[in-house]
């Protein structure tokens, strides 16, 4: 039963080998660990943070006093523009996002990121993205056009060159979000420590689950809305172009889906920061935990329902403007459950007001005053008066500055043993609070009046003699109060990792697994995975009540884990600063796998453990990757489409790359039995040696359907765009263009549904272990979905008009361009596993990526079949528009 | 045109809270009662926390010991905690019944009271006089279809009559808003919207472009002049007449710079050959109260340095310095003033 000690060493040393971070230049480009990328995320997200703090000091000083002179015009509207584009695309989401790359592991028991590739590739994208959206201040092509960017002025009439630096960079930026927030949502749900039921998952991991699928969905929606204005600015196209049947507002409300849950994706994680810190300071579990899950969830989907309250100026229905306004005040319930549950938990305790528990309370003061306002807003009259002026810059400072900023503070101080081993000082932490938070509300408190007094929001001046002057001097003066705050969590920062207190393991007292980490942190986070038994494992062994529901589940825990090892033995070297109740660490799966890293795989529900995952080490490929997306971005903007060629080719052979397996990984699943031999001691649990199967693959699985959630989003978004169209034109189709015929369609749509059945059937023949029926099959299905495709762009080149027509013939190519994308990358997926099939890479276990390979085909033609209803069917449904 | 009877050539301060219209009457009174849930919700929420900080803070103090030594100041206090406290068993039924309970009933309460405003914020009027605002870089283009004119960044409206403003754009969103008066509506190019506006005060409101539309849109402001009954009728008697043709003198030696210059290109004067259509229309000029859009007085002095270069006042505006002499810019704008 217990391993020999040199054995053991053997095994540790190998283990950390493979754990290690390169060093010099591969350390810096090819390393792909979560705690790097994330401390990396948050590092430039402050960056970009100080960046547009003193945008906004300029326009503060600007509007000290009336008709000011010292910025001109110009100049103000690009730094508004990026100012709030900085602040919502560059600081917040991607500062939470860090956050979560950096803790979420640590906090759930596993040793990395569920796709560590696609986490290099996102921090890589988002940085490239940034760097091209700033680099407009270079060529002086700066973005003026305000962070929503409504056409027409942001269309090719009335902006330049500085709107492609908008739409492109920020259209990387978006696209690594997604991909970060498919890999959050992954890791929440499938890496789990074993017994980390649903209901011991802590709050912040819950909010960063929400927040990874509000992203997916909301960040797709604004990338397509991106792409369809850059296709209008450099093609010609007529989404948003009144004047060739196109219609504004479509642009706003497509922004406005993915706006107004923008506010969440970075209001919930601030809200579960706050659901972590107040329990560890109150010294006891959170109140209500159920109900401030329920609350959260309930967020993320109202905030998908309340766009249109952006909308309330532009003269919408009656009807609609009181759903919204009915959505609109249902998030305050949600904000109400959770605030009291925040009271319930300080009630009676001993809290002590260390600096991250004075910003949590500086938090709920501050987010309180921006939550009433919220319901001001979402009234319609009182919008039709307060929206779009300082009413609302205030507003909306309050719920972002206190909301989000105050959480983010408190986070850095609260979670500063992890990120860089030492402590903040609590100190200068005092004089950061108080600055930043009197600074906060002289800054800001005013402009509510300004408003009310008719100060509009974007103007670089205003004239005397409206009352607004002591307001915004006021405003200005605290500007510099709240920018010496800000300036204060700099330098202790900085002082910090220069000379600070080392702390002592949990140095808070806190209850939750991340704090069960030694410290530094060492790269895989955990040696042995741990065994959790309750929502607190530091504090309880599972007294609690939300521990009780989950007793039945860890009956089945337990058998799978094996039996909990005596306690000594439970807590490897380095692991030993606690005694901690709830969680166990398993030296069965002491340093297992050793020679390659892995983290294990539960259930969903229960976490249950199902296997290994097997997670990648460092690659320059991400890199590359988001080089070439990056490239391809920078064509339109610098006018040289073969740039953009370039990229998309770099791009796509890194993605062939990426996919194919190493045959380090082939050799590893396909010789599986004789490295397990070796490598694990004879009593490891059984699922330890689990590598493939149906259940070791469902990360993979959860990822790809989550992909194709996204996908399913981007032909949503278009058929919006369809129907919205199609609703404000008077003929459908509009102008000269005849019915679309239905002879050649019909046969199209009957060759992509026929290609359905033999990826079906492939898919089948694997798992009984039959690789030459895969061969044939998926052989077969190339055949028929290349058909399709032709036969689907002869359909579109005959179809007799160009995009630039007018809007029905933007919207028609828009989506029929979409089929053929969507296709051909279906295509190239399946050819990909046809190839492998060939080489004979699968058998009735190992076969993931064929069944990914079918699932991707068969969203296709679903997705294909209805794009074809809605392009040839739908312009001869009578009735529908007017 | 007869002076007006309250001198009300100074602008009224814009006001939210003070309203000067029906509409903005209606919408400020629900402010007042959102105001007042919102600090009673505030003081409720911001007490309880502070006297369940306080509290603990005292018997934190209460029960000092002495803390293990070695360790640093942050992780002393936390230690003498035994984490195995719970919260109060009456905190679910906190939550449900302060957290939503109280809420919901006090937001469905608003909810319909917000919905009753709405509907009353609706155009009453059987067949409301129009008006037709249409947008512009960086101004207003104000039609009276009933009139047959058109003039520029002033509304002039009779008092307690409810006026239906029709709303469109020529280039980008731009957005009408005099708070004083009412709330805003967008100004949107290929479609129509309109916002209706009833003044209970003979005098002028401020207003400004609340959608940003590019460079100036902080200077596309203007003024809303209400003006009882028949000095309104004399107005719009007034402003439907083509511009007086000046017999000799100064005023036709103007007349002629104008015609012989770039002006006529952009803007128009009835009753002249100047006809352009990108600026605004010159007609009664001289009636007007201000310049640029409520960027300046209308003074001659401001006219004047306004035709020189508009571009020092209004950076970025359309209108592009203009090269006269000394002498054809006075005439200009003897010419110019006789335009009432």
């Amino acid at each position: 039963m217990i391993t020999d000690a040199p054995r053991l060493r053997d095994r540790v040393e190998r283990f950390e080998g493979s754990w290690r971070v390169p060093r010099g230049f591969a350390g810096w480009f090819a390393t792909v660990n979560n705690s790097d990328l994330g401390a990396r995320y948050m590092v430039t997200s402050l960056g970009f943070f100080a960046a547009a703090g003193v945008m906004a000091l300029f326009m503060r000083l600007q509007l000290s006093v009336p008709e000011n002179t010292f910025l001109d015009p110009e100049t103000y509207n690009q730094l508004f523009t990026m100012h709030g584009s900085t602040m919502m695309y560059l600081f917040v989401v991607p500062f939470l996002e860090g956050l979560a790359n950096f803790i979420l592991p640590q906090m759930l028991g596993a040793r990395d990121l569920a796709y560590p590739r696609l986490t290099a590739f996102g921090y890589w994208l988002y940085l490239f993205g940034g760097l091209v959206f700033f680099s407009s201040f270079l060529v002086d092509a700066v973005p003026d056009a305000g962070w929503f960017a409504y056409p027409p002025l942001s269309g090719i009439d009335f902006s330049g060159l500085a709107m492609d630096f908008w739409l492109l960079g920020l259209g990387a930026i978006e696209l690594g979000g997604i991909a970060t927030g498919i890999e959050l949502a992954v890791t929440v749900l499938k890496l789990r420590a074993v017994g980390m039921t649903l209901n011991r998952v802590p709050p912040l991991a819950w909010a960063f689950l929400i927040m990874a699928l509000a992203i997916v969905v909301a960040f797709t929606v604004l990338l397509v809305a991106t792409l369809l204005l850059e296709l209008d600015r450099a093609f010609g196209f007529n989404f948003f172009d009144p004047v060739a049947g196109g219609n504004p507002l479509l642009w706003q409300h497509l922004f406005w889906i993915f706006g107004h849950p923008e506010v969440y994706i970075m209001f919930i994680p601030a809200t579960g920061i706050v659901s972590m810190i107040v329990p560890t300071f109150a010294r006891r579990p959170l109140a209500a935990y159920l109900y401030v899950v329920l609350a959260m969830i309930l967020t993320g989907f109202v905030s998908f329902g309340l766009w249109a309250h952006h909308m309330f100026t532009t003269g919408l229905p009656l009807v609609a403007a009181g759903f919204f306004t009915a959505a609109s005040m249902m998030i305050a319930l949600a904000s109400g459950t959770q605030v009291f549950a925040w009271i319930a938990t300080l009630w009676g305790s001993r809290p002590r007001l260390a600096a991250p528990m004075k910003f949590v309370i500086g938090f709920v003061v501050i987010f309180l005053l921006g939550g009433v306002t919220g319901v001001m807003v979402a009234s319609v009259p009182l919008d039709a008066q307060v929206h779009d002026t300082h009413f609302v810059v205030a507003h909306f400072h309050y719920v972002l500055i206190g909301g989000v900023v105050f959480p983010i503070m408190a986070a850095l101080y609260y979670w500063m043993p992890l990120l860089s081993g030492k402590l903040l000082s609590e100190r200068l932490g005092t004089w950061n609070f108080w600055l930043t938070f009197v600074g906060f509300n002289m800054t800001f408190f005013p402009l509510h009046i300004a408003g009310l007094l008719g100060m509009p929001r974007r103007v670089y001046t205003y004239p005397p003699g409206l009352g607004l002057e002591p307001y915004n001097l006021i405003s200005t003066i605290g500007a510099f109060v709240l920018a010496a705050g800000f300036a204060s969590l700099l330098v202790n920062l900085v002082l910090s990792v220069r000379r600070g207190v080392d702390p002592p393991a949990d140095p808070w007292g806190a209850g939750t697994l991340e704090w069960a980490v030694p410290l530094p942190t060492p790269n895989y986070n955990f040696r042995a995975p741990p065994v959790v038994r309750s929502l607190y494992p530091l504090w309880g062994a599972g007294e609690g009540r939300a521990e009780e529901r989950a007793r039945d589940a860890d009956a089945a825990t337990a058998d799978a884990a094996g039996e909990a090892p005596d306690a000594d033995r439970a807590i490897p070297e380095g692991y030993a600063a606690g005694r901690w109740p709830g969680v166990t660490f398993d030296p069965r799966l002491d340093a297992i796998p050793s020679t390659f890293r892995a983290t294990p795989v539960t259930s969903v529900i229960d976490a249950v453990p199902q296997g290994i995952w097997n997670l990648t080490g460092p690659s320059y490929v991400p890199i590359l990757t988001a080089l070439g997306v990056t490239l391809a971005a920078l064509g339109p903007i610098v006018s040289a489409y073969w740039l953009s060629g370039a990229g998309a080719v770099l791009a796509a052979v890194c993605m062939a790359v990426w996919l194919w397996p190493t045959p380090d990984e082939r050799e590893r699943v396909l010789a599986r039995r004789e490295r397990e031999e070796y490598e694990d001691p004879p009593d490891a649990p059984e699922f330890s040696r689990r590598l493939v199967g149906k259940d070791t693959a469902e990360p993979g699985l959860w990822g790809v359907a989550m992909f194709l959630g996204s996908g399913a989003v981007v032909y949503g978004t278009l058929l919006f765009a369809y129907f919205y169209l199609r609703l404000y034109s008077g003929a459908w189709p509009q102008g000269a263009v005849p019915l679309p015929e239905l002879a050649l369609p019909a046969a199209a749509a009957v060759l992509l549904l026929l290609s359905g059945w033999p990826v079906v059937a492939g898919t089948r023949a694997i798992r009984r272990g039959n690789a030459r029926g895969l061969k044939n099959w998926l052989g077969m299905g190339l055949v028929l979905g290349l058909a399709f495709l032709g036969l689907h762009v002869w359909n579109v080149a005959r179809a007799g008009f160009v995009p630039s027509l007018n809007a029905y013939a933007s919207v028609f190519h828009g989506l029929a361009g979409l089929v053929s994308l969507m296709t051909l990358l279906a295509l190239a997926i399946q050819f990909a596993v046809w190839l492998r099939a060939l080489r004979g890479h699968f058998d009735s276990v190992y076969n993931a990526a064929a069944q990914h390979s079918g699932l991707v085909w068969g969203f296709t033609v679903a997705a294909n079949l209805v794009a074809y209803a809605v392009l040839y069917l739908a312009p001869r449904l009578a009735g529908f528009g007017s | 045109m007869p002076p007006e009877p309250t001198g009300a050539t100074t602008v009224q301060l814009a006001s939210v809270v003070r309203p000067q219209g029906t509409g903005a009457a209606l919408i400020a009174d629900l402010w007042w009662v959102m105001l007042w849930f919102a600090v009673a919700v505030c003081a409720v929420v911001i007490t309880m926390l502070i006297v369940a900080i306080a509290r603990g803070r005292a018997r934190a103090a209460e029960d000092q010991v002495a803390a293990p030594a070695g360790l640093p100041r942050t992780s002393r206090a936390s230690a003498q905690f035994p984490a195995t406290g719970q919260p109060p068993t009456w905190a679910n039924s906190l939550v449900l019944s302060a957290g939503v309970g109280v809420p919901a009933v006090i937001l469905i309460g608003l909810l319909v009271y917000s919905l009753s405003a709405h509907r009353a914020l609706a155009v009453t009027a059987e067949r409301p006089m129009t008006i037709e605002v249409i947008g512009h870089q960086w101004w207003w283009e104000v039609r009276y279809p009933d009139g047959g004119f058109t003039t520029a960044n002033e509304v002039v409206l009779p008092v307690d009559t409810q006026v239906r403003l029709e709303l469109t754009s020529v280039d980008v969103i731009h957005s009408l808003w005099v708070p004083s008066l009412n709330g805003k509506m967008d100004l949107i190019p290929g479609q129509v919207t309109q916002l209706p506006l009833e003044a209970s005060e003979p005098t002028v409101f401020w207003g400004a472009c609340a959608e940003f539309c590019g460079t100036q849109h902080a200077k596309m402001n203007l003024v809303v002049r209400a003006m009882r009954r028949a000095a309104f009728d004399a107005w719009a008697e007034n402003q439907s007449r083509p511009a007086l043709q000046p017999e000799d003198g100064a005023a036709a030696e103007g007349l002629e710079v104008l015609l012989g210059s770039a002006c006529v290109y952009c803007h128009t004067v009835r009753g002249t050959n100047a006809s352009g259509r990108a600026g605004p229309d010159l007609t009664h000029l001289a009636s007007r109260l201000t310049l640029g859009a409520g960027a300046l007085p209308n003074t001659r002095g401001n006219l004047g340095g306004w035709i020189v270069n508009s571009q020092t006042t209004k950076p970025g505006n359309r209108m592009p310095p203009m090269q006269l002499s000394g002498p054809e810019l006075q005439s200009l704008l003897v010419y110019l003033e006789t335009l009432e």
